[in-house]
């Protein structure tokens, strides 16, 4: 479930008339933040859940990464790029680790979905400059951008882990 | 802005989309798009020396007499040529054996007479335009950025190439070879030492008739034997130029140590490695003799930057 701001949160739902609301789907009687975890458990699902499930999914990007590269190499004649070789490093480090990190601790009970959005952005960056550097590395030429996906992908994290701080994002905060 | 970002769905689209833009764009931009930089005109007597964008001086008036050509041979007053095939390491190999009367003869020739990056032109077609006798595909400096392009006495860029574990072959206008390194000179003092061509691709085979390179040394990071194309030097104005086949099931291709060890076979004083790979391709009295490779077994012309060839 996701809110995307207090004026929303503090919206009265749509009801038909006369529908009685589910004791466990009640929206709380306080007007006080809507955290993750409240709306979390009003869906049925733990932060620490969606964490898990999060990890699960960068768990396989980083799977696809390492069998892309092989099946790429298999067709490049003994050709290999070191890019594309730790291509699947990003998704392990920048995705497996810090959600397996957030499902099994308790260091936060929410994330905003800016933050989410923009770290997500940030790992696509930096994963597609590994992958179009070793694709230009292999065909033994030399690859002139792939500074700016580094600095791009940099940025978009740094973004990310600014946002989780920007009081204002604090209200929009979402698991799903 | 802030309700965008927050927006999972619309977010995710924009962003994907834009991304797979500029990744196509950077594909494109790598592979695809020319981008010229400047003209080779016709000759001057005196560009030696400039880095302007003219010929290198070499067409003085000439006579060929009359030619005798076979299918594996050229004959004239000032060139002779003999081609010859080999099989060594289960590979088809090409070997030209060059005999000039001038270095003049010894030319190099950019795809559609420009430079630039991702300017190429088939090897036969380039040889077509420029009327060699023998031509073989160069050292492809549109595949990079860097690395100094001296051709036919005219350096077209001077930006030495980072990567400094490869040396350059220079020939200079006596005909002689030379190995440099990018790192210890300027283009601009190897056009002063008297450099009319450079190719930096490498490494180099063989130096002072000693093999150079180890039996596992490869180019860039490429662990497997393929085409290969080299040059060599024998003598004053006596050169060997060898293509080998492979990624075919009639040649396996040869590592760069195989492909030292022809050219040491021929008694070659110095030998440099050209590109190889898809660009493997020569091309004598107008034919294409060995079997390039393009996108993988299929068995076609790639187009290339750069040409070597014996002509007029």
């Amino acid at each position: 479930m996701y809110t995307s701001g207090i004026n929303q949160m503090n919206a009265v739902p749509r009801q038909r008339p006369g529908a009685v609301r589910p004791v466990s789907r009640q929206r709380p009687a306080t007007t006080g933040q809507w955290t993750a975890q409240r709306t979390a458990q009003r869906t049925g699902r733990t932060f620490h859940r969606w964490c898990a499930k999060i990890t699960g999914v960068y768990a396989g990007i980083a799977v696809f990464c390492v069998v892309f590269c092989l099946i790429y190499e298999q067709f490049s004649f003994g050709e290999h790029s070191d890019a594309m070789r730790r291509m699947f490093l990003v998704p392990l480090i920048g995705g497996v680790l810090p959600f397996a990190l957030l499902a099994a601790s308790d260091l936060m009970n929410g994330l905003s979905r800016v933050t989410f959005n923009l770290w997500n952005s940030g790992i696509a960056v930096l994963v597609s400059g590994c992958l179009i550097t070793g694709i230009i590395e292999i065909s033994g030429r030399v690859s002139d951008y792939s500074l700016y996906y580094w600095i791009a992908g940099g940025v978009f994290l740094v973004a990310a882990v600014v946002a989780q701080f920007f009081p204002s994002n604090q209200r929009g905060t979402f698991s799903r | 802005m802030l309700r965008f970002l927050q927006k999972p769905f619309a977010y995710a689209a924009v962003f994907s989309v834009t991304l797979a833009s500029v990744n196509t764009f950077v594909l494109l931009k790598t592979y695809v798009i020319p981008t010229v930089q400047g003209y080779v005109t016709e000759v001057s007597d005196d560009s030696s020396g400039s880095s302007g964008h003219s010929g290198y001086s070499g067409t003085t008036a000439v006579t060929k007499g009359d030619p005798v050509i076979t299918d594996s041979s050229y004959t004239d007053e000032n060139i002779q040529i003999t081609l010859t095939t080999v099989r060594y390491a289960d590979t088809d190999v090409y070997v030209a054996d060059i005999t000039l009367s001038s270095a003049e003869y010894l030319k190099t020739a950019l795809a559609s007479n420009t430079f630039g990056t991702n300017v190429t032109q088939k090897t036969s077609e380039m040889a077509a335009a420029h009327n060699a006798i023998l031509a073989v595909n160069g050292d492809y400096y549109g595949a990079s950025r860097q690395g100094y392009v001296i051709k036919n006495g005219v350096i077209y860029r001077d930006t030495a190439r980072k990567d400094t574990s490869y040396d350059d072959l220079v020939i200079y206008s006596d005909g002689s070879f030379g190995i440099v390194n990018e790192s210890e000179v300027t283009a601009q003092q190897l056009l002063d030492s008297g450099v009319v061509n450079l190719f930096a691709f490498g490494p180099a085979l063989v130096q002072n008739g000693q093999i150079a390179v180890s039996q596992n040394q490869e180019v860039g990071r490429a662990m497997a034997n393929n085409p290969r194309t080299a040059i060599g030097i024998i003598d004053d104005l006596h050169y060997i130029i060898v293509v080998s086949d492979g990624r075919t099931n009639q040649s396996e291709g040869l590592s760069l140590y195989q492909l030292a060890q022809v050219m040491q076979q021929y008694g070659c004083v110095t030998a440099y490695n050209l590109d190889g790979g898809g660009s493997s391709t020569m091309v004598f009295n107008g034919e294409v003799v060995n079997n390039p490779t393009t996108n993988g077994n299929r068995i076609s012309e790639r187009t290339v930057s750069d040409i070597v060839y014996i002509g007029y």
